[in-house]
């Protein structure tokens, strides 16, 4: 079973064909971290063109090193430290934070309206259920990102034609979809 | 498992709008109710709910198409693995005009482009709707001496100086695609890809 085996997973896939330089899984891996990414900016208070600045570096840099990341389900994690210190460079270079040291001005970095425990918490759980995704097949890994990442909500039509599967069968592979994530956290324990 | 994850369509759809938040009070907290009795479904519900949230919150589909050219012309950039060779890591073109806002016939224009560990950012001027004034700085460039800048557009080249703060100017560069050459005397510092 796919979701068993997490070699043999979407994520690991996808990072496999990244490494070896396909641009489409590129592109798929960016639709994955983006949110993350703009998601701490935003935090920080960033404005739109402060964040894309952000971005194109956090890009740049995992197209340099994503062949040193070790486990493909640490993604998550790997994007949102490269983007608190390019969030922490930000500050730096305006040198509005120059007189705090690091520590401090990264968690300020973290999150510039709510507690930081908060949104570390939050960032912890995207990456417990991105790992837990990873176990999960392809086509459903991706039912599972345009039902809750997508924020336009897609149709059925649409999820259909983008899987490639009959409208019909959207509404049952969701279900079954969701009851694999359930059992793959239940598997985990409680503990995350 | 718990009831509500039976596979049963309208429980789906149910713990789905849920999520989304698209329950009226009374079913919501039926709902709620339900989710209660499963410690791992309320896990579930709590990690998706949280991702749905922040996609909520985040510009994303704005800055989708962005971003994503960005990575193209930095994997287009990256390939070939020439040394020197400069990234882009910004370009103000790219981004989309905030709602409402009409585009400008020709707009000052931000770029920048990341070599190692320095980073040359350039600003493109419309002097009129053909030409236009590139001004450009080389961070750091107090680690280099005589830093001369070329600008090539098929066999036309153009070459000027930075000075000590590593700040050179064109001042009218027509349309097209150029090669930016950066020297230090004779060893190459960088070298970028520019469309104007």
């Amino acid at each position: 079973m796919v979701e068993d085996n997490p070699k043999s997973s979407y994520l690991n896939d996808l990072i496999e064909q990244c490494r070896s330089g396909d641009e489409d899984n590129w592109h798929e891996l960016i639709d994955l971290v983006a949110p993350t990414i703009f998601g701490l900016c935003k935090k920080s208070r960033l404005s739109r063109e402060e964040s894309f600045d952000v971005f194109g570096q956090v890009s740049l840099q995992l197209v340099n090193t994503l062949g040193s990341l070790r486990s493909p389900e640490k993604i998550v994690s790997f994007v949102a430290t490269i983007t608190r210190r390019q969030i922490y460079s930000f500050y730096k270079k305006i040198q509005v934070l120059e007189f705090l040291d690091e520590q401090t001005v990264l968690s300020i970095a973290d999150d510039g309206r709510c507690d930081p425990e908060a949104d570390f918490k939050r960032s912890s759980q995207r990456e417990v259920l991105l790992e837990a995704m990873s176990h999960l097949s392809e086509r459903d890994f991706h039912l599972i990102e345009m039902l809750f990442f997508d924020p336009n909500e897609p149709a059925y039509e649409e999820i259909a034609r983008k899987l490639d599967m009959p409208v019909s069968s959207v509404g049952p592979i969701r279900g079954k979809a969701l009851a694999k994530l359930y059992r793959i956290l239940r598997r985990k324990g409680l503990d995350f | 498992m718990g009831d509500i994850m039976d596979k049963n369509a309208k429980n789906i759809q149910e713990l789905i709008d849920y999520i989304r938040g698209r329950l009226d009070p009374d079913k919501r907290a039926e709902v709620a109710e339900r989710i209660g009795k499963d410690p791992v479904l309320q896990k579930l519900v709590t990690l998706l709910g949280g991702l749905h949230e922040d996609m909520q919150e985040i510009d994303w589909p704005a800055m989708k198409s962005a971003a994503h050219s960005l990575l193209s012309r930095q994997l287009k950039e990256k390939r070939g693995g020439r040394q020197k060779k400069g990234v882009t890591i910004f370009d103000s073109q790219l981004l989309p005009l905030p709602e409402g806002v009409r585009p400008a016939l020709v707009d000052t224009r931000r770029i920048r482009y990341k070599i190692d560990e320095t980073v040359l950012e350039v600003s493109v001027y419309p002097v009129s709707l053909n030409s236009f004034e590139l001004i450009g700085r080389l961070d750091g460039a107090e680690k280099f001496e005589m830093l001369t800048v070329t600008t090539r557009l098929g066999r036309k080249k153009f070459t000027t100086e930075a000075n000590e703060f590593g700040l050179f100017r064109f001042p009218r560069l027509t349309k097209g695609n150029y090669i930016m050459e950066i020297r230090a005397g004779d060893d190459p510092v960088g070298e970028f890809e520019l469309e104007i």
